[in-house]
């Protein structure tokens, strides 16, 4: 059948039958191309010409242009490049709503040449009512973020938004706006918000007023103030290698947890970094000389005990790092259980030294059905004492319910 | 597969009047029959006038494949009480290679399988042709598209001087 269809082909006089499909399929087609490669459509023939303009999902992405970052003159080229097109094509495209705006260039975009761009970047999405709004790229924060947090029509968003440091801080004190409505939204997620960009208790909480039916938030990279979240909506929470900055003789609860548990949320993810009066603690991990003393100090000052003790409704949990072990010998006694917990995991402990940890981690964790173990035993000189608590932990162990990497 | 008598045969008419009998399984893979059926649970016969022999055996051949890898691996889980991994890993790399040599066609039978399953309405069937399609666009200069779709180029002198002015970037020479 494929051999008498090529027959019938090369026979005729070639006919094109790619242009004679309606444009929504044609469209469907574009969709699967960087918006540089449907752009170039137009140069293919009148059928063609304008149909770039109408497409449903816009996706500029640097890489389409061939970005090297070797030879710093090409760099500032390309890029310069892009923003043009980007520009260019921001003007002439004109779909009345759209399913996808996504714009990824993580060094700086051209804004000398482009002024404009920087206004236009917020406010297409919300013109063409897009739904999945992706912005990664370098942005100065004079830029307008505010607007694209009042959308009826965005249901995903990504914003990673590295604002340059100390050139751009006048304007901007904040990411989150003072007002904030976005009524379909259900994932949002936020990167790479600096020392500019603080969020605090009030701004965290007009945003989830603003996001009624928000179910998956991720935070990263960004720098915050607060003590409690309250949703009755979010399943998701995700906090990686946050700082967070705690006033000096406040005690701090994490109230979310609370929340959680009451929700019974399936996922959460917490890897936070701590942020105390100008000197960065990882509570995950840390290298400094007496850290520990200075992390029971923080635990006291944190509550420690309160904030293990709001997660003790999770079913899944990773914990980062070294130093956690010196939180955990102090905090796990005290806790009653891990009841929900199926999956455990534990990155860059030196585990063989702590395994009575791992076991009363173990023992407070009935339901526990998969534990791993990352990067482990690096640091670990004191192998010796392996095999005595690993039978210990064995013997604590649920029969073989579980699985050790 | 063997099939048993009870299952209910349907027969689909292409536009030059040829029949195909399929289970009412396989029909059921397009949408658009699917929905004929349940409106009318007694039809037995369905006129496609939109979709010649040619393509509505290639279609049929389509579905035919991907209802029979579901039951194989419906059968398997029910058979172990649970599918294995691997297997079905398996499984379903075979079916990838399997739409893959079904997508070795002309441009012009890529395009007639792309309206019949539009207009059918088998959605596995449509992303994959359309894929097939974006993949013969991707990274092809104008011409070569022109080439490899048979179009002709019918822009103006001033329709191209207008184009390459507003995107001047496209006639650099490609890395």
């Amino acid at each position: 059948m494929n051999n008498s269809d090529e027959h019938r082909t090369m026979s005729g006089d070639d006919p094109d039958r790619m242009s004679t499909l309606p444009d929504d399929l044609l469209l469907h087609i574009m969709s699967f191309l960087g918006t540089k490669e449907a752009v170039k459509m137009s140069f293919v023939s009148k059928r063609w010409m304008h149909l770039w303009t109408i497409m449903p999902c816009l996706n500029f992405d640097i890489d389409e242009f061939g970005v090297t970052y070797n030879n710093i003159g090409d760099c500032i080229l390309t890029h310069s490049k892009f923003t043009n097109f980007v520009e260019m094509a921001l003007s002439r495209h004109k779909a009345s709503s759209l399913n996808t705006f996504q714009i990824r260039c993580p060094r700086m975009l051209d804004f000398v040449s482009c002024s404009d761009l920087g206004r236009t970047l917020f406010k297409y999405p919300l013109m063409s009512n897009a739904r999945t709004v992706s912005i990664k790229a370098l942005i100065p924060s004079i830029f307008p973020f505010s607007r694209i947090f009042s959308s009826q029509s965005i249901e995903e968003m990504y914003l990673k938004v590295s604002t340059k440091q100390g050139n751009f801080l006048n304007d901007y004190s904040e990411i989150i706006p003072k007002v904030v409505n976005l009524p379909r939204i259900r994932t949002l997620q936020l990167k790479g918000l600096t020392a500019a960009t603080e969020l605090d208790e009030r701004s965290i909480t007009r945003l989830l007023i603003g996001c009624p039916v928000l179910e998956e938030l991720s935070l990263k990279y960004c720098v915050g103030e607060f003590s409690s979240i309250f949703s009755q909506e979010l399943k998701y929470l995700s906090l990686r290698d946050c700082f967070m900055k705690l006033p000096l003789g406040r005690t701090v609860k994490w109230d979310l947890y609370r929340a959680m548990i009451k929700k019974n949320v399936p996922r959460s993810t917490v890897g936070s970094k701590f942020f105390v009066d100008g000197v960065t603690v990882d509570f995950v991990w840390s290298t400094m000389d007496g850290a520990l003393s200075f992390i029971q100090d923080f635990i006291q000052h944190l509550n420690y005990n309160d904030f293990l003790c709001g997660l003790s409704g999770v079913t899944i949990l990773k914990l980062f790092g070294g130093n956690l072990k010196g939180v955990l010998e102090i905090a796990l006694p005290k806790l009653e259980g891990f009841h929900n917990l199926r999956n455990l995991s534990l990155t860059g402990w030196c585990t063989p030294c702590n395994f009575n940890l791992v076991a009363s981690f173990i023992q407070k964790s009935p339901n526990l059905q998969k534990l791993t173990f990352y990067d482990c035993g690096r640091h670990c000189q004191k192998t010796d004492c392996f095999s005595s608590q690993a039978a210990q932990a064995a013997q604590a162990s649920r029969k073989d319910k579980i699985r050790e990497y | 597969m063997a099939r048993s008598s009870t299952e209910n045969m349907i027969t689909l008419m292409s536009s030059d009047g040829e029949e195909f009998m399929v289970t009412e399984k396989v029909a059921r893979e397009c949408t658009t029959i699917r929905n004929m059926l349940e409106d009318d649970c007694v039809i037995t016969n369905i006129p496609l006038p939109n979709v010649t022999s040619d393509i509505l055996s290639m279609v049929i051949e389509y579905c035919m494949e991907h209802v029979a890898a579901a039951e194989k691996a419906a059968a398997e889980t029910a058979e172990k009480g649970s599918s294995s991994a691997p297997a079905a890993a398996k499984a379903n790399k075979d079916l990838e290679e399997w739409d893959k040599a079904f997508m070795n066609v002309d441009v012009y039978t890529l395009c007639d399988l792309i309206l019949a399953a539009n207009y059918l309405n088998v959605s596995g069937l449509l992303d994959l042709t359309i894929q097939t399609a974006a993949n013969l666009i991707k990274g092809k200069s104008p011409e070569q598209i022109r080439k490899t779709f048979h179009i002709q180029n019918d822009l103006s002198l001033e329709e191209e001087e207008k184009i390459r002015s507003q995107t001047p970037w496209a006639f650099e020479k490609s890395e």
